[in-house]
């Protein structure tokens, strides 16, 4: 990819926009006007009406049998006229009355005889004025109400404690800082995932149905820019005006919000208090966290709206996806609803979940990276998906009506290897895939879950996939045979980084020390009853399974499909690390990258798949048989297995290792300059 | 040099029968050739261009732009190509400058090339007055001469041009066969498609009758009136498509 391309196009569309008047609007013009604008005049209206509402005296009319009673009652209340009428009921509905003050029966034989009255207050709650009144009269009753307690309790020598046996007191021990966190960091994000979509939504729409309708796509396909460098350079441009936009939105909200506050304060008084602290970490994850989740938005948005043809049809389109994003949103801002193994992969909703922990300061680094992995996963793939549909002729350059894309296969051109962004693309994939299904039937049961993830999940799709987008086995796979010299370098090679690779291991939870739960699950995949049946299936499971079907997709297909586009050396280094990334957790990413690395560039020197799926079932069988106590005893003696926790390898294995280590790399040059590397295609 | 070897394309719509566009089409184009294109509407003209052009990719068969083999080259191959069509339109809220310069460097050209070629393009096309007004406020003629400049700004090869005069007044039509013209001279293979039997007649070297998609026949103009019995284009192209028609009746 041509980063001066990608530039070029980049400050076009921005250009482009940035003359747009209906995206300016929509981008500019709603944030920092429309919503100031909307609640100011909808909070004055209220402050009027509240005003006139405190000034309009409440009519009041009494319905009972002793209207002198109860006028002694409620003439001291303020804002309350007792008013004559003969059809109380009729004025009250008809609005010239406020409210009615009912009693059935007599009124003051019954207090006297230390008996209870009913009063009823009627009034309409569809209107304001009754509403009031209704208040008004109620809280001039109660005051009443307690005068005339006070009395019979002075009549009978009683205090006011006798009544009130329990007094109970209830008080919010949290802090401000941590209710206001709670309360924020559920509202914030979900504002901040719509504004999000609002901001991408325009410019997702210009750059792709937009160019379309005017007629300038085909005219950028004639220049010598690949798509990935049209799509990239202009999905740069939607995700910073989308991260713009979002945090003009936001901005204006919060300016608005702090202006609203100071006007109501004087009428609320003290009842609410706000105290909006904002922990600096936390806006820095905050903003760290946008930047997947507005670039997950941006690529889903432009891929959907490259499907149409005009602007028009590409609302129609992407309106149904504001729904669909705001429900994983709404989903997390249910009671109980928590991150968890589960939740945190599922997207949009994971941030939200990991914002309002950060807020209140649960948030743990192990969960942090999952739901970073997981929304970057998700993000790639959404934009993967749009490049490939911009690839599709019948898709970018359609002109019948419908909806533009075929999957038959026979429209397929035969093809060497896949391409690299397809191959990001499986990546991708699998990862989600390992995520819900692999974690599901391994919690299921471990052993035969491996099974099914390794075989099913993995091997059985990329090959389906392979063979329906006609691609060659052969090639895309480095099926090539191994030779002599190359296997011999192989073994070399592979034995000795698997020792400095136990040994970075070792450095590496000196950094960031592994939970004991990690070790227990790792210990209890490899638990064995000591039987030889059951520890060929284990080696089986943990390391001929994986040896063949976790090669076919590394060294295999994505291999193949990177160096399509890439040299050798990065091939190496981004191979090993999506292969370390694989594996999930972030404690075991450097030592399993590396070693990624090693198997990588063993199948571009030798040409053969076959020499890391040899290395790879060295690897996890010195692991099984070391963990099950199946190592000859001096193996164990020789690498001082007892203190390795504390000390590493001793210094002479180390030292062994690094001289074979170089040894295998000299050996595996030497095979690849006899035989044939993999060539790169194209 | 411009090669078609037995190119076809099928297209397959979401719904209904797959349609064959183009049925195998092979031709050479020579460089200082003015090969022209011609056909009722539906032929297939717009398709096989586009294929020539590397905008789509033929089912089967092949292009080569000199002794490169479009589809086995990487999308740099398009630096040798010039592609107008009805479809290439321009970027209107750009100034035609602007437009000129960000094409400039899609194509790999450095600034100070860009505008020495700019310069020299709106003296020759006659664009000085309108070079910095956005293109949305251009007139029709303005624009494809905007357009013209555009797919020579890098001076490719191979020149590929879908009715370039469509549309046109007398005026502009006439500047832009100028350029044709000028094109050939300077040795670019060019391709292009008309409606115009006149412009034909004028400017082509060879010409290429297109009907259903199939090439009926192509060769010099005088060896076609020879085959059709006829004195002009016109003629030749009525009675050879009228005979395809028949028959296919």
């Amino acid at each position: 990819m041509n980063f001066r391309t990608v530039k070029t196009i980049f400050k076009k569309e921005m250009l482009d926009t940035v003359r747009d008047k209906r995206t300016l609007v929509m981008m500019i013009g709603v944030p920092v006007l429309l919503y100031p604008m909307l609640l100011i005049v909808g909070l004055q209206g209220a402050l009027v009406q509240h005003a006139t509402l405190e000034e309009t005296v409440s009519r009041v009319a009494l319905d009972t049998e002793e209207p002198e009673l109860v006028e002694t009652w409620l003439e001291d209340v303020e804002m309350v006229e007792l008013v004559d009428t003969d059809t109380p009921a009729a004025d009250l509905d008809a609005g010239n009355l406020d409210a009615i003050v009912q009693i059935d029966g007599p009124v003051a034989a019954p207090l006297a005889a230390g008996q209870s009255v009913t009063v009823e207050v009627l009034f309409d709650s569809t209107e304001f004025t009754s509403m009031d009144a209704a208040g008004r009269v109620r809280s001039g009753l109660e005051k009443d109400g307690e005068a005339l307690l006070d009395t019979r309790l002075a009549d009978q020598n009683l205090d006011r404690a006798f009544i009130t046996p329990l007094e109970i007191a209830r008080e919010d021990v949290a802090p401000p800082a941590k209710t206001t966190g709670n309360a924020l960091g559920t509202i914030l994000p979900v504002i901040m995932v719509v504004m999000l979509a609002l901001g991408a939504f325009y410019p997702a729409v210009d750059v792709t149905a937009g160019e379309k309708e005017r007629g300038t796509f085909e005219t950028l396909l004639s220049t010598p820019t690949t798509k990935l460098e049209i799509v990239t350079g202009k999905f740069v441009t939607v995700f910073l005006l989308a991260m713009m936009t979002g945090l003009l939105n936001l901005g204006s909200m919060a300016a608005t919000f702090v202006f609203m506050a100071n006007q109501l304060k004087p009428i609320l008084g003290d009842a609410v208090q706000f105290e909006i602290q904002f922990p600096p970490t936390a806006i820095i994850t905050f903003f760290l966290i946008l930047i997947p989740l507005a670039f997950f938005i941006s690529a889903i948005m432009m891929a959907i709206a490259v499907f149409a043809r005009s602007f028009k049809e590409a609302q129609n389109y992407v309106t149904p996806f504001f729904v669909v994003i705001t429900m994983p949103a709404l989903f997390a801002s249910l009671p109980g609803v928590k991150l968890s193994a589960g939740t945190q992969f599922i997207p949009i909703a994971n941030v939200i979940l990991l914002f309002r922990d950060m807020m209140t300061g649960k948030a743990s680094y192990e969960a942090t990276f999952a739901v970073f992995l997981s929304t970057a996963a998700f993000a790639v793939l959404a934009l993967q998906f749009a490049a490939w549909l911009f690839q599709r002729e019948e898709v970018v350059l359609s002109e019948e009506k419908g909806f533009p894309l075929t999957w038959r296969r026979s429209e397929f051109r035969p093809r060497p290897t896949i391409t690299a962004s397809m191959s990001l693309g499986l990546f991708t994939i699998m990862l989600i895939m390992l995520f819900y299904v692999g974690s599901t039937v391994q919690a299921w049961k471990l052993l035969p879950g491996l099974l099914i993830t390794e075989w099913l999940m993995l091997l059985a799709p990329i090959l389906l996939l392979l063979w329906y987008a006609k691609v060659d086995f052969k090639t895309a796979l480095n099926l090539r045979p191994l030779s002599f010299q190359g296997a011999l370098g192989s073994i070399v090679l592979g034995f000795f980084s698997i020792l400095l690779v136990i040994q970075m291991g070792f450095w590496f939870n000196q950094v960031l020390p592994v939970p004991a739960e990690f070790e227990e699950e790792m210990a209890k995949l490899f638990s064995s009853d000591g039987s030889l049946l059951q520890l060929l299936f284990l080696l089986f499971v943990a390391a001929v399974s994986p040896a063949i079907c976790e090669e076919v997709m590394f060294r295999g297909v994505i291999l193949s499909g990177m160096r399509s586009r890439m040299g050798i050396w990065p091939c190496v280094i981004l191979v090993g690390l999506l292969f370390g990334i694989f594996h999930i957790s972030i404690f075991r990413i450097p030592p399993i990258a590396i070693f990624g690395m090693v198997l990588t560039y063993l199948t571009l020197r030798t040409g053969s798949i076959y020499a890391a799926m040899l290395v790879h079932l060295m690897n996890n069988s010195f692991a099984i048989l070391l963990t099950t106590e199946r190592m000859p005893a001096f193996v164990g003696t020789l690498l001082e297995l007892e203190t390795f926790e504390e000390k590493g390898m001793p210094k002479p294995v180390l030292a062994v290792a690094i001289v074979g280590f170089v040894l295998g790399i000299v050996l595996v040059e030497w095979s690849g300059r006899k035989s044939n590397r993999a060539p790169a295609p194209d | 040099m411009l090669r078609a070897e037995s190119l076809r394309k099928v297209f397959f719509p979401p719904r209904g029968e797959a349609v064959e566009a183009v049925k195998g089409a092979t031709f050479t184009v020579e460089p200082g050739e003015v090969f022209g294109l011609l056909g009722p509407n539906g032929a297939g003209k717009t398709t096989l261009l586009r294929m020539l052009g590397t905008i789509i990719s033929p089912t089967s068969g092949h292009c080569w732009v000199g002794d490169v083999r479009t589809d086995e080259a990487k999308d740099d191959i398009r630096k040798d190509i010039g592609f107008l069509s009805g479809n290439t339109k321009l970027y209107g809220r750009l100034t035609a400058s602007e437009v000129l310069f960000y094409f400039g460097r899609l194509y790999g050209m450095d600034d100070g090339r860009i505008q020495s070629r700019i310069d020299e393009l709106a003296e020759m096309l006659d664009m000085t007055t309108f070079i910095d007004r956005r293109c949305e406020a251009l007139s029709t003629g303005q624009t494809q001469k905007v357009s013209i400049a555009r797919v020579i700004l890098h001076d490719p090869k191979v020149l590929i041009l879908d009715e370039p005069t469509l549309g046109l007044d007398i005026m502009t039509s006439r500047s832009i066969l100028d350029f044709i013209l000028h094109a050939k001279a300077r040795g670019h293979s060019i391709i292009f498609s008309t409606h115009y039997m006149t412009e034909a007649e004028t400017l082509c070297d060879r010409v290429g009758l297109i009907y259903d998609g199939e090439l009926l026949a192509i060769d010099t103009k005088e060896a076609l009136y020879e085959q059709a019995g006829a004195t002009n284009l016109q003629q030749t192209f009525l009675n050879l498509v009228g005979d395809e028609v028949e028959a296919g009746a």
